[in-house]
């Protein structure tokens, strides 16, 4: 395994430091596509933005869960780089990786926090094909959106925005999207709020 | 006219200097060496490696040097420094009973397996100034007696053979499992014992003192015998993950103490005595003996007693036993409040007005 | 006003000081967060090389989100120039060698305690608090474990007896700083002890806005864009502080006021507390007399 494996960042402190920049204001504005300069390498089935997300928050103390789709290699890189435990059980896990389109059940099975701690709630990193701030996508509202954010995604399964929507979410208690597009990002906080355009 | 008063960082640059120079203090005096300050001042670096969290004589003597012997300030500094410091992991628990002892006193039983070893203490000094010290010192050397091949089993766990004294336990619902660890995970209550054993064993030795001292009055009165305290050097042995077997990496000095405190029973236990445990870095014995009175104390919940004074509210104690916090936070009361005291003196100020001018409607 | 540019960093330290391992857990707790506006996150709060209730909560943010090519702001008290603004400017300077200014407009990330500049903040700016006590609730109750409850169960019934007290007591709310706001309807938060005169600014604003407390280990945030809205009572709005007279170095009428001592015989004025704004307007009108 370890001869094939690929580099992590060369200059942590700083490129982690950009990187998580990147996170944060993903996560602070709803649906707004950021780029992706970090050039970073795809791991087994993981893009450079799973990647990224991985070497930027993932460490021992966080329990990572990968769908089939990421593959050995995936696990090997993000043990060696981020030190972070593999788990096959999504309840237990903190981030979970998904490489390939999810399937609603799994995702329903992850960590929503409880009522004294809603943020002991998984964060999800679903990859997509594409990512972008067009006019056809779905309207985004929510803190973080000044007036609405629309959002065009392909690659999600059938029936995500509606799931998003309905799916058990009691604010505060939820779970926390980013889709991971090949060079781009964006998130989905629990609290964003989704209307199908019409 | 007015103008804001400025230079703050060269103000401060000053201050260092100042501060610097009255360290040195008076310069016809030899300058004082970290290593004259672990000999010498023992208990202090004791201390401070205590409360410090770190066991380092080097470095905690330095702290007490650069904190000008202000033992909080130099708690502080060596708590500043292990935090930058890697982690390697946690070493295996060390085992007291293989202690080499250089004290131990039981007030529970006249003799006992490996006896009573009174060892270097203040206990018997009469508290007379000893002008003799004041010139250079040398006393003479103590007679030694041979090192034993005896074994010095623990009091407690004599008592524990014959079933008087509850097993040792960590009290909570993840008895057997790894121990905590406060510095990493953050703390949310109620936490187990083996986490407020960590606290206790960081926490302020003079705020420890009081509370456990205010058992002994009868705010939460548990009867304490001083099972036995010992002090003494320990081996510390960790598991490299590359070996996958324990190697000895060094001995410290440690004070454990055992007390002994009375339990009438319950529904679903009989009568038998209960622990209260304490430990520290160094010879910290009035810190151990202390932190010992305030774990039994904080047990209340776990052996049905009433929870009615301080030293039993775990969160009251806990929130407040560390002293590097509570310095913090007392002394930033010194930083600029002007924005806060505006806001106060507007509301008062109104307030004034409008009551002086109800009272005038009323005298009208 | 001008940006003294980024220089060289202690190598002796980790940039920004906090290994890279606490930072992980940091950023994870800040995404949090984020996520949950108004909500107090709990995280490993670690030992810094100043006391707990400087500031220490609000360094260990700013040094989790600091690049290399951020412009960093410190105030205190809404001035550049107060001590332990200097203190913690200078540490970032020496631990991250970020450039620094004192002009609002410049920074891109602005560590404060106790105020909220006067000049509105951009999308592009992070403003991080300082805070002493996060928990709104803890003059009321003590308890972590109960205020949690309230918090969980949405239970703030004794905060609006408590203010509602002071009113039958006083005639007004007693409280003028860290005046508790509701955020987005749910959680109700502590500002940290800014005047209520700030309160205004947190409500819908453009910029990131994140809060830490070093000593009680708490983070929490407001994402931009966010509803924040101070608790009061139809019969007894919320207001601010208003003052009779304008600064007498600017002449500014819209910004909160420190009262200066000038004698023994209760001579006294009023001068802005957002040092760089007061310098700015004196600048911008010097210029237009010219």
């Amino acid at each position: 395994m370890a001869a094939a494996l690929k580099p992590g960042f060369s200059d942590p402190s700083a490129e982690s430091a950009r990187c998580f920049r990147v996170l944060l204001n993903a996560m602070s504005r709803p649906g707004l596509v950021q780029p992706i300069t970090a050039g970073l390498p795809s791991a087994g089935g993981l893009n450079p933005a799973s990647v990224m997300i991985a070497l930027t928050l993932c460490d021992h103390e966080s329990p990572v869960w990968l769908d089939a789709s990421a593959g050995d290699e995936a696990a090997d890189y993000i043990r060696f780089h981020c030190g972070a435990p593999i788990t096959a059980d999504t309840s237990a896990a903190a981030f979970g990786f998904f490489a390939a389109c999810p399937d609603r059940h799994v995702l329903n099975s992850f960590a929503i926090g409880s009522p004294d701690y809603p943020d002991a709630s998984a964060t999800l990193v679903i990859q997509v094909e594409d990512l972008s701030n067009g006019p056809d996508g779905v309207m985004l509202t929510g803190p973080g959106i000044e007036t609405v954010h629309r959002l065009a995604a392909t690659g999600l399964p059938d029936g995500f925005w509606t799931w998003l929507n309905t799916s058990d979410r009691s604010f505060p208690l939820g779970i926390d999207i980013i889709l991971a597009g090949p060079n781009c990002l964006t998130a989905l906080p629990r609290t964003v709020r989704v209307e199908e355009a019409a | 006219m007015y103008v804001a008063v400025k230079g703050g960082e060269r103000a401060i640059d000053n201050a260092h200097r100042l501060l610097a120079e009255k360290r040195r203090g008076n310069r016809s005096l030899a300058d004082i060496t970290p290593e004259q300050i672990s000999e010498q001042l023992a208990l202090g670096v004791d201390r401070v490696m205590s409360e410090g969290s770190l066991y380092d004589r080097g470095l905690a003597a330095l702290a007490i040097k650069q904190a000008r012997g202000d033992m909080i300030e130099a708690v502080f500094l060596v708590r500043a420094s292990r935090t930058t410091l890697a982690r390697f992991g946690y070493s295996v628990a060390i085992d007291t009973g293989a202690m080499e002892i250089s004290r131990r006193i039981s007030a529970t039983f006249k003799d006992l397996p490996g006896g009573q070893v009174l060892g270097p203490t203040f206990d018997y000094t009469h508290r007379l100034l000893d002008c003799g010290l004041e010139t250079d010192s040398s006393p003479e050397p103590a007679a030694m007696a041979p090192v034993s091949d005896e074994a010095t089993p623990h009091v407690l766990g004599l008592l524990d053979k014959q079933g008087l004294i509850e097993p040792a336990s960590s009290g909570g619902a993840q008895a057997e499992s790894e121990p905590g660890d406060m510095t990493r995970d953050p703390l949310s209550f109620p936490v187990d014992r083996d986490v407020r054993l960590q606290m206790l064993a960081r926490g302020d030795e003079g705020f420890l003192l009081a509370l456990g001292y205010s058992t002994q009055r009868g705010y939460a009165r548990n009867h304490p015998f001083a099972g036995e305290i010992r002090v003494g050097m320990v081996e510390v042995c960790f598991v490299p993950e590359e070996l996958g077997f324990a190697v000895c990496i060094g001995d410290i000095e440690i004070t454990e103490c055992e007390m002994v405190n009375q339990f009438k029973g319950s529904k679903s236990a009989p009568p038998q005595f209960t622990r209260g445990y304490g430990i520290s870095f160094g010879h910290c014995e009035r810190k151990a003996m202390s932190m010992a009175q305030v774990d039994r104390a904080l047990r209340a919940g776990e052996l049905d007693e009433d929870r009615t004074a301080p030293a039993q509210d775990e969160e009251f104690v806990l929130s407040h036993c560390d002293n590097v916090q509570a310095t913090g936070f007392v002394e930033h009361l010194k930083l600029p409040h002007y924005v806060d005291f505006q806001s106060e003196l507007e509301l008062v100020r109104r307030m004034r007005r409008e009551q002086g001018a109800d009272r005038q409607e009323a005298a009208e | 006003m001008s940006i003294e540019p980024a220089g060289c960093r202690d190598s002796g330290y980790n940039f920004a000081y906090l290994n890279e391992q606490t930072k992980k857990m940091i950023r994870r707790a800040l995404l949090k967060a984020v996520a949950i506006p108004g909500y107090q996150v709990p995280f490993a709060s670690r030992e810094m090389p100043m006391p707990y209730g400087w500031g220490t909560g609000g360094v260990q943010v700013t040094a989790s989100i600091l690049t290399p090519e951020d412009v960093l702001k410190v105030i205190d008290q809404g001035a550049d120039d107060t001590t332990n603004a200097v203190s913690i400017r200078k540490f970032f300077r020496r631990t991250a060698g970020v450039a620094t200014t004192e002009a609002t407009a410049q920074a891109t990330v602005i560590q404060t305690r106790h105020r909220i500049p006067e000049r509105a903040l951009g999308p592009d700016q992070i403003l991080v608090y300082q805070v002493p006590i996060p928990e709104p609730l803890r003059f009321l109750e003590p308890r972590e474990t109960e205020t949690r409850k309230m918090h969980a169960f949405e239970d703030y019934g004794l905060m609006h007896v408590k203010l509602y007290e002071d009113i039958s007591q006083h005639g007004h709310i007693a409280t003028t700083y860290a005046y508790p706001v509701k955020v987005e309807g749910r959680y109700v938060m502590d500002p940290s002890p800014t005047p209520k005169f700030d309160n205004p600014k947190m409500d819908n604003c453009a910029a990131l806005q994140l809060f830490g407390a070093g000593r009680e280990k708490r983070i929490y945030a407001l994402p931009p864009f966010t509803s924040v809205v101070s608790l009061d009572f139809e019969d007894h709005p919320f207001q601010v502080q208003a003052w009779e007279h304008p600064c007498e170095l600017c002449g500014a009428r819209d910004s909160y006021l420190d009262e200066v001592i000038i004698d023994d015989k209760g001579g006294r004025m009023f001068v802005c507390s957002d040092t760089d704004y007061c310098a700015s307007r004196r600048m911008a009108a010097s210029e237009a007399a010219e």
